[in-house]
């Protein structure tokens, strides 16, 4: 026996109230370490989705950033077109290894569903060196590529006939992508003139997708390309810096969640062990009777508070890490601006500075019982009997 | 030989509403080791204050207390501490055990305390001694008052006290244990324990070497105990 299980024999004495308290501990620690895998998940996959891409800059007519990096990532749709007629000074400026024109469209379809058409060049394969294609790429002016999920809800592969109602045309599958886990994974992949003509768009663009030869000499090649009229140039880090900028504010307020939820497990656990030593003030007393000393009961109190505060945060990294998958929903639901791939990524660091925040906090709690407990006059205990 | 403990114009007093109380008052004693000493007298006459002073659980007000050899009224917390710790073991009459603990656990908290190590064999030789071997493994709600009491006593003993303090031992319990508790008072001491008891129990009383008759805080008296008309058996206790 020693002092540690005097500490946790006191706990199995008080089960309930004591279960409920690393649960509330277990809470808070879920909530931190979700928040945690999120802050690093997040910029890891909007690096990968900003690789994937193959885009290292995106040139369209003059716009938000924001809109741009949404464009250039997630489609969308906006007013402004950019001249087909810029792409070869935008490919003949130094440093460019790959320029695709793209046009892109969504289009209701049966009830909620969007269909988002992604009008391509022959240059678009270049900045996809990582996709594995079944098929091939277009063959003729009414092939149609299928991303992998596009493929799979359309119960479609290569050399089946596709019949878009709403755009009132039929397509031949040329190719089916291979899953990839980022958006690229749902659109239907058209030749750009077929785009062009069927959204009477003729000499027009959403944009171009410049990929370089060289990436450590991008601020020349985008100078260059600020020089072509109309055009506006956004670098993939400068849609990554927008976009985390974006997002700045939710992360705030879901740290101040956090905050909050800390705030109550650390009330939590103050006001179990206050009570716990409330009640066993004259314990404590007996024990400095038969030679306990201040610093003895100290570390029973604060060893009593550690150990719950270490079995929440135990629990809420299980819960967490088991839950991943729903806080990444969550997640989405309030974030303006999320990458396709897995946002919350956790490891070993995330996992010991979950429990360091959890059990620091927790003993910081436990500080004032341990003195209450510690200042116990032994002749308080004896004249109370 | 030195004494075991020694009062010289020892006060302690206690403020209730405007008055003070004078719960012990200028009061000497001395008492040799391997003594049995016996204080008596009427409630409120500051015998239990006189025995939490002597147990370095309260400190006197004025005078000195040595407690085998050593200063303890000049001492701090820590000091009165291991003075607790080390030289007294203290037997309550509400014994004071643990709820969670079983009876053997309780019996090695002092050595918890004093990081003796692992002081079970030592816990169940005492336990042994008392005759609660086979309650060992029960809590204190499983054990009769009896019970209890020799738990406590096996705890006071398990740091191997110079002196055992005990306040009323016998005052919760049946004449039938309360008999098995003096028996054992009495083996201790003559195994050479010093042992000091505050009772109203004059069998208890008896039985010791010196009896120091208390009222108001001072001795009013101090004799030989009168001699036990009867003595009772301890087999088949509860």
């Amino acid at each position: 026996m020693n002092l540690f299980t005097l500490s946790l024999k006191d706990l199995r004495r008080r089960r309930a109230r004591s279960a409920l308290t690393v649960a509330g501990v277990a809470l808070a620690a879920a909530t931190l370490f979700s928040l945690l895998s999120f802050n690093s998940g997040y910029r890891l996959a909007l690096q990968k989705e900003m690789s994937d891409s193959g885009i290292h800059m995106f040139v369209s007519t003059e716009g938000c950033p924001m809109e741009a990096a949404s464009l250039a990532l997630h489609g969308g749709e906006i007013p402004k077109f950019l001249p087909e007629d810029r792409v070869p000074a935008i490919r003949s400026a130094p440093g460019v290894r790959a320029a695709t024109s793209i046009l892109i469209f969504s289009v209701p379809g049966e009830g909620k569903r969007v269909d988002l058409f992604y009008g391509a060049d022959d240059e678009f394969p270049k900045l996809k060196p990582h996709w594995k294609l079944q098929g091939s790429w277009f063959t003729n002016e009414q092939s149609i590529v299928l991303g992998a999920e596009a493929a799979r809800v359309e119960k479609r592969t290569v050399g089946d006939k596709v019949f878009f109602p709403e755009l009132e045309a039929e397509f031949t599958v040329s190719g089916v992508l291979e899953r990839t886990g980022s958006e690229d994974d749902g659109w239907f992949y058209i030749p750009l003139k077929t785009a062009q003509r069927i959204f009477k768009k003729e000499g027009k663009l959403t944009g171009v997708g410049v990929n370089l030869a060289n990436v450590e000499r991008i601020q020349e090649t985008k100078e260059a390309l600020e020089q072509i009229p109309d055009a506006y140039v956004v670098t993939a880090q400068q849609m990554m810096e927008q976009i985390l900028k974006l997002i700045g504010s939710s992360k705030t307020l879901m740290f101040a969640v956090l905050g909050i939820a800390l705030a109550i497990a650390v009330l939590g656990v103050l006001n179990t062990v206050l009570m716990s030593v409330m009640e066993k003030l004259r314990e404590f007393g007996y024990m400095r009777c038969v030679g306990a000393s201040p610093g003895d009961i100290f570390k029973i109190v604060l060893s009593e508070t550690v150990t719950l505060c270490l079995l929440g945060g135990v629990l809420g990294v299980i819960v967490g890490a088991l839950g991943s998958t729903v806080a990444d929903q969550l997640i989405r639901q309030v974030l303006p601006y999320t990458p396709a791939g897995k946002m919350v990524v956790f490891d070993a660091s995330m996992l010991v500075l979950t429990l360091t925040v959890t059990v620091g906090i927790g003993a910081q709690a436990g500080l004032y019982p341990s003195w209450k407990a510690s200042h116990v006059s032994p002749m308080e205990a004896i004249r109370n009997e | 030989m030195s004494n075991m403990i020694e009062l010289k114009a020892v006060t302690r007093s206690y403020q209730r509403g405007s008055e003070t109380i004078r719960a012990v008052n200028d009061l000497t004693l001395s008492v040799a080791p391997g003594e049995f000493v016996a204080i008596v007298g009427p409630s409120g006459s500051g015998k239990t204050t006189l025995l939490n002073l002597i147990g370095c659980v309260d400190k006197p007000d004025g005078g000195t207390l040595r407690i085998d050899g050593e200063e303890t009224s000049g001492l701090n917390e820590a000091g009165l501490t291991k003075i607790r710790a080390r030289k007294i073991g203290f037997v309550f009459q509400q014994f004071f055990l643990l709820p969670t603990l079983t009876a053997m656990e309780n019996v090695q908290l002092p050595a918890v305390f004093l990081r003796n190590g692992d002081c079970s064999a030592r816990a169940a030789e005492l336990l042994e001694r008392v005759h609660l071997c086979k309650r060992a493994k029960h809590l204190p709600g499983e054990l009769s008052g009896g019970e209890m009491q020799r738990v406590a006593i096996a705890r006071a003993l398990i740091n191997e006290p110079k002196i055992l303090l005990a306040d009323e031992p016998t005052g919760n319990l049946d004449s039938q244990n309360a008999d098995a508790i003096l028996k054992i008072f009495r083996e201790l001491n003559a195994s050479g324990l010093t042992v000091l008891i505050v009772t109203h129990n004059m069998e208890l009383a008896a039985s010791a070497n010196r009896v120091i008759v208390l009222k108001d805080g001072q001795f009013v008296a101090e004799a030989l105990p009168p001699r036990p008309r009867f003595q009772r058996g301890t087999d088949g206790l509860a």
